[in-house]
């Protein structure tokens, strides 16, 4: 019962949302209690309990580590933070068990944020049923956003009425993220499953191709079920933080990963890179290096130590391969790059004259980083290190335009009118962003129309995803992509 | 205010109903005028819609095991009764109690044969419970179902499969690509599993037919690959249980050579194939009735 299927948006998802809106005050929390613990029942059956024994660790270490003080604190904290990442290891990296308890990944992090704080004092230990409340909240518990305490847990504590244009806002916002996953996602899947599985029988020009396809369908994807994920939350009143802010409009790799998966990025700014660069040895290091090597030296310096970890860990986080390793040290080479060279371009701007703001250099900038991110897609999406480093070669090695006809395409199992629908759709997704990025909000839009203008939209919103939705017949429903990871 | 909010969501609901059904009548007169590559799935049942209400005396319900092996022009000439197969690929089996319902309101129906592989198909709980709200679903707004339809604006491969009444031609249908036999029904007393989801709907469609006086006649298809002793031992009792007839076609002796008669290796039947099994089929049928 993933969040694209029938059987949530149709029953589990309208069921639960009625029983909370009409549940009394004080039994509202019961209610989403009791909807979380059915979901991720569903979900997961027996590896239930995994996920129940984690809701109770954390609560009891919550309580542990806030009794506490001095090193007994950081000993119950660290033993805390081994427990829960040890048992994300053994599941997804052993395997010591054939499959991995729903969402392991995700809540994961929430719960040892949850440590994290209370070892800092930022937050009180939370009580148990709060806690679950916290990790269980089943819009979530497949796919993120992966929050912190302070994001959502108020909002779970006091549950407030739910008020009518949250609730339009998250049934539209719930249809968009259907249409981007159903109309152009699942149809790009077809072509991106052919050629990523039999990368070795095709021509250089089809690589670039690939990945741009596996770069589209994996934010058609990953942003529309989170379009979902946060549409599901508003009809509960809860607000989840964004995990896309328009990220193929970014400037370089490091502004990309702060528009993409955004709270994966603040999770690891807040727990791993904050800690280093302030801790004492590092500035210490840091003041040490300015005296002998000057600012830009130390700068560069801080960059790499408090940036490895963070990038090693998101690689090894979406799995146990060596693509994803590699696919995180990419990124730390691109963004330690950008630092590096940041000196040389401020030269290069004040030397010519040119305006570093100016339309033709955002641009530029623009088509940079979009090469950058397709490429480290590419690697990410490929079977394996070895087929990542095939394609890439591939490119430049048998490189031959005439390849890409139509004729070709439609070996992949669409047709014309399939990739009419992924090219129109990209168009409308990305414009948009573009209005999205400038400002526009389509609910306060709204607000402010007539209600035939107001059910045009929406009436124009269902007929789209069950039009042109890559469901049913002749299709193959294809699961979420982050929800494996 | 409470009442003037509930009347503006009535009002909403109604309207997106009415757009939902207009777009689903319009989805069907497209998919009336175009070809199969469109229709997909939805073929069988607009080819089936246009058979000429009262004229056939039986239906078999199936997969593409039901489809490639049954040719009602055998049956017909051999018998004099007139057959059509309404099967789809996988076909599920909340499609089949759909068709068989579909087939019982159109036609004066005397038999109704069930390829019985479809029986076995793994699904979830979730998927079953899904199957059949899409068909109910379905049922009020066709869109789900033919919401292809605006494909048929833009160029595409026509397809090249000729069907006569439900029966399934390929191009390469007369092929034939010797099958591996090793294993192929070994003696066992096991049975293999079958769901509830998958007893429950064939329950209703027997009890339906007992109710009409509709005799229904379970059968396994001969195939290599998904044929089994498992199988033909959970539908001997199934049929037992349920007092119908059931012919498992892969133990019964009809002549099929597995060097000549399939066209896949062993999976499906190709045209020879077909034409033995549908003989046999039609000569059990005759048995059946001279029994009565």
């Amino acid at each position: 019962m993933e969040y694209n299927k029938p059987l949530y948006l149709c029953a589990f998802l309208p069921m639960a949302a009625l029983f909370y809106h009409y549940a009394p005050q004080k039994r509202k929390r019961i209610v989403l209690l009791l909807a979380d613990l059915i979901f991720y029942t569903l979900l997961a059956g027996k590896l239930t309990a995994v996920f129940l024994l984690t809701c109770l660790f954390t609560w009891w270490m919550e309580r542990r580590i806030g009794s506490a003080s001095g090193r007994g604190k950081t000993a119950w904290f660290l033993a805390g933070i081994i427990v829960l990442f040890g048992t994300l290891f053994a599941f997804r990296f052993l395997r010591l068990f054939p499959k991995s308890p729903t969402g392991i990944s995700y809540y994961t992090l929430m719960a040892a944020a949850c440590l994290i704080e209370v070892f800092w004092g930022r937050l009180s230990p939370m009580g148990l049923c709060d806690t679950f409340l916290f990790l269980a909240f089943f819009p979530q518990v497949l796919q993120g956003p992966i929050v912190r305490p302070q994001d959502t847990l108020e909002q779970m504590k006091n549950p407030s009425a739910v008020r009518r244009s949250d609730i339009r806002a998250g049934l539209l916002r719930i249809l968009w993220g259907l249409f981007k996953k159903l109309a152009i996602a699942d149809r790009l899947n077809m072509v991106v499953g052919m050629l990523f599985r039999e990368y070795t029988n095709y021509h250089g020009a089809w690589i670039p191709f690939a990945a741009v396809c596996c770069t589209l369908q994996l934010y058609m994807d990953f942003s529309g079920m989170i379009d979902v994920t946060i549409g599901s939350a508003q009809l509960f009143g809860i607000t989840l933080p964004e995990n896309f802010r328009q990220p193929f409009l970014s400037e370089d790799a490091g502004e990309f990963w702060r528009r993409w998966h955004i709270t994966l990025g603040v999770w690891l700014k807040t727990y791993v890179y904050y800690p280093i660069v302030t801790s004492k040895r590092v500035l210490r290091l840091m003041k040490s290096a300015k005296k002998k090597h000057g600012k830009y030296a130390a700068q560069l310096l801080v960059s790499f130590l408090a940036l490895t970890p963070v990038w090693l860990f998101n690689g090894v986080w979406h799995g146990p391969h060596l693509n994803y390793i590699l696919y995180g040290v990419y990124y730390l080479v691109m963004i330690l790059l950008n630092e590096a060279l940041k000196p040389a371009k401020t030269a290069f701007y004040r030397r010519t004259g040119f305006r570093r703001e100016g339309a033709f250099f955002k641009v530029f900038r623009i088509v940079r980083t979009l090469i950058i991110v397709v490429t480290g897609e590419l690697f990410f999406r490929a079977k394996g290190t070895r087929a990542g480093l095939f394609m890439i070669a591939q490119t430049f090695r048998d490189f031959d335009l005439s390849e890409l006809t139509l004729t070709n395409l439609h070996t992949f199992g669409l047709d014309t009118a399939d990739y009419a629908v992924i090219l129109f759709g990209t168009i409308l997704v990305f414009a948009y962003d573009l209005m999205r990025e400038h400002g526009f909000d389509v609910n306060t839009w709204l607000s402010g129309k007539k209600r035939a203008v107001r059910w045009a939209l929406y009436y124009a919103a269902v007929a789209l995803v069950l039009v042109f939705g890559a469901y049913g017949t002749g299709y193959l429903a294809v699961d979420m992509i982050y929800a494996n990871f | 205010m409470k009442k003037t909010r509930w009347r503006s969501i009535l009002c909403f609901v109604l309207g997106l109903f009415l757009i939902l059904e207009a777009l689903s009548f319009v989805s069907i007169v497209i998919l009336m005028h175009s070809d199969r590559t469109i229709q997909k799935r939805n073929a069988t049942e607009l080819d089936f819609v246009r058979v000429r209400r009262n004229s056939l005396d039986g239906v078999v319900l199936g997969s593409s095991l039901a489809y490639m092996s049954i040719d009602p022009e055998v049956i017909e000439k051999e018998t004099g009764e007139k057959f059509y197969v309404l099967g789809l690929p996988e076909e599920k089996m909340a499609e089949a109690y759909h068709l068989f319902r579909l087939a019982d309101r159109r036609q004066n129906l005397k038999v109704v044969g069930i390829e019985c592989d479809m029986l076995f198909q793994e699904r979830s709980k979730a998927q079953e419970i899904q199957d059949v709200a899409i068909e109910v679903c379905a049922q009020i707004l066709p869109i789900v179902k033919t919401h292809d339809a605006w494909k048929a604006f833009f160029p595409h491969e026509k397809s090249d499969e000729i069907r006569k009444n439900g029966f399934r031609i390929e191009k390469n249908s007369s092929e034939s690509v010797p099958a591996d036999t090793a294993g192929y029904m070994e003696e066992t007393d096991k049975c293999a599993p079958l769901s509830d989801y998958s007893r429950t709907i064939l329950t209703k469609i027997c009890k339906q037919c007992r109710k009409e006086g509709i005799k229904v006649i379970l059968f396994s298809a001969p195939s290599v690959t998904d044929g089994s002793m498992e199988k033909h031992n959970t539908l001997s009792r199934l049929a037992d249980e349920l007092g119908v007839a059931y012919i498992d076609f892969n133990t019964e002796d009809i002549g099929i050579d597995w060097n000549k008669d399939t066209y896949d290796g062993g999976e499906h039947l190709n045209t020879d194939g077909a034409a033995k099994v549908s003989s046999a089929f039609a000569k059990k049928l005759e048995t059946l009735e001279a029994d009565e």
